[in-house]
């Protein structure tokens, strides 16, 4: 399965899937006027690795901001990841976010009531975001 | 004021006097593209630089401020350009709060729903956001265009106050739309 990447922008974040290299991460700002079109390659390339998943893998979320219309994708992406669980996949979610950001802390946390899915928040020291 | 001739010589010093007297960290009167939102965004974070508050709380306005411009370019009524056009953004500050404030141009039929969602903004509690932005999200009533209020109550979350709104009708077709959200100030 070819890998899927593509570079941050100002107001992208960075995809880097590789089933390969067992890496999936999503890092930066996202805060595109349009998440649907933005994502649409993103959520096309997680269910086409739904049909044949990893054994075990990590999925990982390093952001700095999210805007509302990226919260339900995020969702989207958490559910398709629940369902590779569901059937028989091992799978845990990393929730990064700086540590002096509580409300990014809150965020990963109400995603983890939504979700069935091993869900770890890590805070991490952020020197400076930029976008 | 008049601003033609030669009056704008003597009045840009008024209007100059006017935002500092108000501390104003940032207006722009315009549209908001995209682009000049994420360059809104970028200035707003280097002039906060120099007033030494917590992260957070930059955070929180800047979350703010991406979700208020984007409210607009999402509702800005398209057929009319000379209205696009005429959108407005300030921020301010006083010693104990920032002030994101916007105004822009919306359809007086679409009044009644926007007041209709702000005041259920306004009647929920921290708890009660919450509630309601999960089931958003989970439910899925939600357009394209991110709608069904996420937006405000992010607002809302993000400023722990109520948010203050006003409409001024301008005919019976469209109607000013002024939004402001406080977010309280941490000094490091």
């Amino acid at each position: 399965m070819k890998a899927l990447i593509i570079e941050s922008k100002r107001d992208t974040p960075k995809i880097h899937f590789d089933k390969e290299n067992n890496k999936y991460e999503i890092s930066g700002c996202s805060l595109p006027e349009d998440s649907n079109a933005f994502y649409t390659p993103v959520i096309d390339w997680l269910s086409d690795f739904s049909e044949s998943p990893a054994s075990s893998f990590n999925f990982e979320f390093k952001l700095d901001y999210f805007n509302t219309s990226s919260s339900k994708v995020f969702l989207d992406i958490l559910t398709i990841l629940e369902k590779i669980k569901q059937s028989g996949s091992q799978v845990e979610i990393k929730w990064y976010f700086d540590e002096d950001d509580e409300d990014m802390e809150m965020a990963g946390e109400e995603y983890d009531n939504l979700i069935e899915i091993p869900f770890e928040l890590i805070p991490v020291e952020v020197e400076d975001e930029d976008f | 004021m008049d601003l033609k001739g030669e009056n704008i010589l003597k009045e840009i010093i008024h209007i100059y006097d006017d935002l500092k007297k108000n501390r104003v960290l940032l207006m722009h009167h315009g549209d908001f593209s995209q682009d000049i939102i994420m360059s809104m965004m970028s200035l707003t974070k280097e002039r906060l630089m120099f007033l030494e508050d917590k992260k957070i709380v930059r955070k929180r306005l800047l979350n703010v401020l991406i979700e208020c411009l984007q409210n607009i370019t999402r509702h800005a009524g398209k057929d009319d350009l000379e209205d696009v056009f005429n959108s407005i953004l300030l921020i301010g500050y006083n010693d104990e709060n920032y002030f994101v404030v916007t105004g822009n141009v919306i359809k007086s039929s679409e009044v009644e729903i926007l007041e209709g969602k702000i005041k259920l903004v306004n009647s929920l509690d921290e708890e009660g956001l919450n509630g309601l932005y999960r089931d958003i999200i989970s439910k899925g009533s939600f357009s394209n265009k991110g709608g069904a209020g996420l937006g405000l109550i992010d607002m809302a979350k993000r400023s722990g106050e109520k948010l203050k709104y006003k409409f001024n009708e301008i005919d019976k077709k469209f109607t000013f739309f002024t939004l402001e959200t406080n977010i309280k100030r941490i000094k490091i």
